[in-house]
């Protein structure tokens, strides 16, 4: 049932997306479909009035000018079968560059219009990875599988309609053993499928460990520990488990196929004898005996060929059932339509948190307040639910409970352009796009997009001017590998290209999610320096679990477990036990000594 | 034409090697599955003669087609039966191949991405050598049928040669044309695929997603998305479409041959030239050839394509491999030299390493310290063996690593690597994995990672033979719960020497401080080389050394260096100022 919902919803987008190519394509399918059927016949009529006409008996066979007309009208059916059948496939082409242009499009629309939150979900990453991006390959294999399916049907009802005016008995036959041999093709063919299913694990240790061949810091471990062996003996292991499960299924697939065979042996031998005893005895024309042999010998191979593309419609039905999955997600909630405000302060008052189908609260009860302008400094080992602040302070979430406002306003009310002026953030887990230099420092404000002194001055505070100056493309250099004359940068490079975006960036508060990962200390804290300095007027917000980046916040807010344990100036909370300082004085240990001697 | 197919010797030896009985067998099976559909129509020729002659030897010559029409399906069936086994032999066969030689790529060519992206082209062409030897098989054979066919019409009458060939000729010669333009076309496609490919993965993209939303440059990107897509969809109208157009002009001509071909047999039937027997014997002839000319030229077009991507998988083969040394490592006593040593990677412009020269004694317990980008990674590995000088010379005792054979040189050296792998295996593999497995081994590691990572790690895991890692199921474990198992991997090889390339990832600093002190209790009685962002651990050293731009800025204890008021002295300061 599933399957014909998923292959109707398909016909349907093909038929939105380009009606006309779809409709020809429906013809140019189908009409041939009974050439098959009409050439038998022909070809019946033509030997039997050949023979006639031999024979000298004009008036059985209508005379040489029937023949030569059926001999024309075969020749035009023969012709055309694969002409019409080409053309459909044009069609099809078509039809295929028409969803990759328009649905594509549409896909791209929708995606930007799901709930953020959405993205964060296992099993939707899971369906994004399923539609492998390309849903409109997806829709449109389906199409066409089942239009092969519907080809390959109407195909063989018009040739056992033939030959049931033939021989009847030739007929019965066809039907005592297609069913069967329908039923078996169909059977071999899915525990090929079966097959994919039970060896996915398998196959996917065997990519795991192929990746780790080739991942350069395993290869160096693997070097020095000697265990190549050990990986290499692990992936035989697999291989071998793969190759097992397959030999055990291509014994049963080789069954069912020799059954399916087998059934149509027999059954030549009957069509043989019966229409060469027809034959002998007269009561089958030469023009019939060939046309039920041509007929019957083709039947076999349509058999199986129509028990092979059901499975693949099968597969195709089933693998869009994503897609459907994914027109049904939810749309996002956050596009409020303020888009103007009287104060930029920022409240978090009593705001509970925990991750969609997740047990945990990450923020329990939090609430602070941050004037406009202010520095603040959030600190706090990892998992004390620093990053989930400013998901929830941007919009991306809607807390659990409590509030979280802007100027008094609901973030999630905010117009999302008035949110992305108010506030500019450079993420821990940063992208690199792979996109000009230019693009990359203005996506944190496009109206800068043409403006080069202004990304250069952003580049420059970010340490990162000589990536442009050292290029003779200059800001115009491809990033990444993706065009040719692209070039990768370092991660420490990267970074420097996602700080410059913060500072590109005009939003009245600038967020530093821990951008720094791949900086080593020393250059962590210049970073978070040069920072605080550079938005002396403006509020920041800064994230970090090394402390000595928090001390130039006017104010730092200690999260533990959830909870906003402590809160004041660096100075403040040296002076009170308290998390604090029990952190700082860890993480100074190894100094205090050193300054004394 | 020699050089653009060079490979095709190698995939059909491949093929024998893979499966050599089966190869056999399949070759038979196809020779077989040819000659029968040759036969056929001469054997109804056969009977229609000789049902238009009167019944004699009618029967037999019934008996004779019977038997050949029922050998085509199974021949079919035997030959696909075959087939199957070939491709799960050779899956096997193909797949070891790639991941044996993995093995044997030295590590500086691995570093280069250019090599990743040779072996994700040669996994994507694995397996393509069993559908090219089909395709060819199945071209061979076809051609050779409509060869066959042309013969048998050509008994009746070589007027019959002549058209029949016309109709198999251009259709070949367009495909070859085709291919040819094709080829090219792909090329420039892939290009643009990528990118549109690539801007699409950003919609996605959960990280893409956040930054688009927050920083509003989403609409920005679908506009470079859209133009991207545009350009593709025009790429693929003017390749495939007109490709397409052309084909369909192909298949007509074609056609037109053909119904010459049923015309021309039928002329010569009506004026009495060829027999009625003949005349049919003719079309099913024509019928057969014009199924076997469409097959084998998609078949041909198909292996064709299918050469390009095996060609992918033969390439990756000629990268460069390791070569070893023959010298025997015998284990050193004294110091480990690095005397100006140089390196620089494979593809870079510039050097990671240049001119730097140390020394490290036995038992010494060492830390580099030094910026990122100083070389202090490069030279652990230089250390090691893996990588070798360009320049200079590394020795232990005088013993040169690029002479030494590398295998028992490692046996002595263990490393706690920056990058430490996350194995999706079990506890117990995942620290097994440095040294050989032993009977009992289960306490001795249930000891050795209490130490690590606390006693009660390994109860809360469930036991050391729990899965790790999401990707199969496993339980996954926190950034620093896998360095802590790094770090036993590390240790539980038995090694005299021991590197530590302490990670800069996001480590919560006081678990890096618990990580660190807790290692260096149990490597007291090694030669250990510690690389390190933190100075602070340096005042235990034994030696420090400095490292700047690729060589040794400075080399001495704590105290020497902090008074000495170099490099060392300003990297302290700077660090230590912000806990002051």
């Amino acid at each position: 049932m599933k399957i014909l919902r998923n292959c109707a919803f398909c016909f349907r987008i093909m038929f939105r997306y380009a009606p006309w190519n779809a409709f020809a394509a429906l013809v140019c399918f189908f009409v041939p479909a009974t050439f098959t059927g009409i050439q038998v016949l022909l070809l019946r009529n033509i030997v039997d009035g050949a023979v006639a006409y031999v024979q000298g008996n004009a008036g059985a066979g209508g005379g040489i000018g029937t023949v030569a007309v059926w001999g024309v009208l075969l020749v035009v059916v023969m012709t055309q079968q694969t002409s019409i059948q080409r053309i459909g496939a044009y069609q099809m082409d078509l039809l295929a560059v028409k969803l990759m242009d328009r649905m594509a499009m549409d896909v791209a629309k929708r995606l930007r219009e799901l709930e953020y939150a959405a993205f964060e979900e296992q099993e939707v990453q899971e369906v994004f990875q399923k539609m492998s991006g390309n849903p409109e390959n997806g829709v449109y294999n389906c199409c066409v599988s089942t239009l092969f399916v519907l080809q390959r049907t109407i195909s063989l009802i018009a040739s056992m309609g033939v030959i049931f005016t033939i021989s009847i008995w030739v007929g019965l036959g066809i039907a005592v053993i297609g069913i069967p041999m329908l039923v078996l093709g169909y059977y071999a063919a899915g525990r090929n499928a079966a097959l994919t299913e039970e060896a996915a694990d398998t196959r996917r240790r065997m990519g795991d460990l192929r990746n780790l061949l080739v991942n350069k810091h395993a290869v160096y471990e693997m070097k020095l520990f000697g265990a190549e062996r050990f990986l290499t003996e692990k992936w035989n292991h697999y291989s071998s488990l793969y190759a097992r499960m397959a030999v055990r299924e291509n014994k049963r697939v080789m069954l069912m196929d020799l059954g399916s065979r087998l059934l149509n042996v027999v059954y030549l031998i009957f069509v043989i004898s019966m229409t060469a005893a027809g034959l002998m005895a007269g009561s089958l024309t030469l023009g019939q005996f060939t046309g039920t042999l041509n007929a019957v010998a083709g039947i076999g191979t349509l058999l199986n060929e129509c028990s092979l593309h059901v499975v693949w419609m099968l597969q195709n039905a089933m693998g869009i059932n994503y897609f459907i999955q994914f027109m049904k997600m939810k749309t996002r909630t956050d596009l409020g339509q303020t888009d103007s405000l009287s104060c930029y302060d920022i409240a978090f008052e009593n705001v509970s948190f925990r991750y969609p189908g997740t047990e945990r609260d990450v923020l329990k009860n939090v609430t602070f307040y941050v004037k406009e302008g202010e520095r603040i400094a959030f600190v706090g080992e990892n998992g004390a639910g620093k990053s989930t602040i400013v998901k929830l302070l941007c919009g991306l979430y809607e807390p659990t409970a409590g509030n979280v406002t802007l100027g008094g306003v609901p973030v999630r009310e905010l117009k999302p352009e008035l949110r992305c002026r108010l506030l500019g953030v450079v993420f821990q887990n940063f992208q690199s796009y792979q996109l000009t230099l230019r693009e990359n420092v203005a996506l944190g404000n496009l109206n800068a997009l043409s403006q080069d002194v202004r990304l250069m001055e952003a580049l420059q505070m970010a340490d990162g001017a000589e990536l442009a100056l050292a290029h003779e493309k200059g800001l115009d250099r491809n990033l990444g590998k993706l065009e040719e004359d692209g070039q990768d940068l370092s991660k420490g490079q990267w970074q420097r290209v996602a700080m410059a975006r913060a500072f590109v960036s005009d939003a009245k508060y600038v967020i530093l999610d821990e951008p720094t990962a791949s900086l080593d200390p020393l250059a962590e804290s210049r970073m978070y320096e040069n920072f605080a300095r550079i938005f002396r007027e403006r509020g920041t917000i800064m994230i970090s679990h090394r402390l000595a980046s928090a001390r130039m916040a006017d104010r730092i807010l200690v999260l533990d477990g959830g909870r906003i344990v402590q809160s004041g100036s660096h100075e403040e909370l040296m002076e009170t036990q308290g998390l604090y300082r029990t952190m700082f004085l860890t993480q100074s240990a190894f100094y205090q000594e050193g300054e004394r001697a | 034409m020699r050089k653009a197919f060079r490979y095709v010797g190698y995939i059909f030896a491949d093929c024998y090697r893979a499966f050599p009985l089966l190869f056999g067998w399949i070759i038979l099976l196809d020779a077989a599955g040819v000659a029968a559909s040759v036969l056929e129509p001469l054997l109804l020729a056969d009977i229609l003669e000789r049902a238009g002659a009167g019944a004699e030897g009618l029967g037999r010559a019934i008996l004779l087609y019977a038997a050949c029409l029922i050998c085509s399906p199974v021949i079919n069936s035997l030959f696909r039966t075959c087939f199957r086994r070939a491709e799960v032999k050779g899956e096997r066969y193909f797949g070891s191949k790639l991941v044996a030689f993995s093995g044997k790529i030295r590590l500086e060519t691995l570093e280069n991405p250019e090599t990743l992206d040779k072996f994700h082209r040669a996994s994507a062409g694995e397996g393509s050598q069993l559908n090219f030897f089909q395709q060819t098989l199945l071209t061979a054979g076809n051609l050779i049928t409509c060869i066959g066919m042309i013969a048998v019409v050509g008994r009746y009458s070589p007027i019959l040669v002549f058209t029949g060939l016309m109709s198999l000729i251009p259709g070949v010669l367009t495909k070859l044309y085709f291919e040819k333009r094709l080829t090219g076309m792909r090329r420039e496609m892939s290009a643009v695929e990528r990118r549109c490919g690539y801007l699409r993965g950003l919609f996605s993209d959960k990280e893409a997603v956040k930054e688009m939303r927050v920083m509003g440059f989403g609409e920005y990107l679908t506009g470079k998305w859209g133009e991207a897509n545009a350009a593709r969809v025009k790429k693929f109208r003017e390749v495939n479409l007109d490709i397409r157009r052309k084909q369909v002009f192909g298949i007509l001509t074609m056609n037109l041959f053909f119904a010459l071909n049923i015309g021309v047999s039928f002329w010569l039937m009506a004026s009495g030239r060829v027999t009625v027997g003949a005349f049919v014997a003719c079309m099913s002839a024509f019928f057969r050839f014009d199924g076997c000319n469409q097959v084998a030229i998609a078949m041909l077009f198909n292996a064709m394509h299918t050469y390009h991507v095996t060609e992918e998988y033969y390439d990756y083969f000629t990268i460069p491999t390791e070569t070893d040394g023959q010298q025997d490592y015998r284990p050193f006593e004294e110091r480990i030299t690095a005397s100006d040593v140089a390196f620089r990677y494979e593809g870079s412009s510039g050097d990671a390493l240049s001119g730097m020269s140390c020394e490290i004694k036995k038992g010494e317990h060492v830390v580099i310290v030094g910026e990122n980008g100083s070389g202090k990674t490069t030279f652990s590995k230089l250390l090691t063996g893996v990588y070798q000088p360009c320049r200079g010379r590394i020795a232990y005792d005088g013993q040169s690593t690029g002479d030494l054979r590398r295998r028992s040189l490692y046996d002595h050296i263990s490393v706690v690597s920056q990058d430490f792998v996350r194995y999706n295996f079990t506890l117990r593999e995942n620290v097994s994995l440095s040294g050989q497995s032993e009977p009992g081994e289960a306490a001795a590691m249930e000891e050795l990672l209490g130490r690590v990572a606390g006693k009660g790690f390994v109860e809360k895991l469930g036991g050391i033979d729990v899965q790790l890692g999401r990707a199969f199921g496993g339980e996954e474990l926190s950034g620093g719960e896998w360095q802590k198992v790094a770090i036993a991997r590390g240790l539980w090889k038995k090694s005299d020497i021991i590197i530590l390339d302490e990670p800069t990832s996001a480590l919560d600093p006081l678990v890096e401080y618990d990580i660190l002190t807790k290692f260096l209790e149990m490597i007291q009685d090694k030669t250990s080389v510690i690389i390190s962002h933190r100075v602070g651990i340096c005042r235990t050293a034994d030696k420090i050394i400095v490292m700047k731009e690729g060589r040794m800025a400075e080399c001495g204890r704590h105290e020497e260096l902090l008074q000495a008021g170099g490099e060392y002295a300003r990297i302290w300061r700077e660090q230590a100022k912000w806990y002051a």
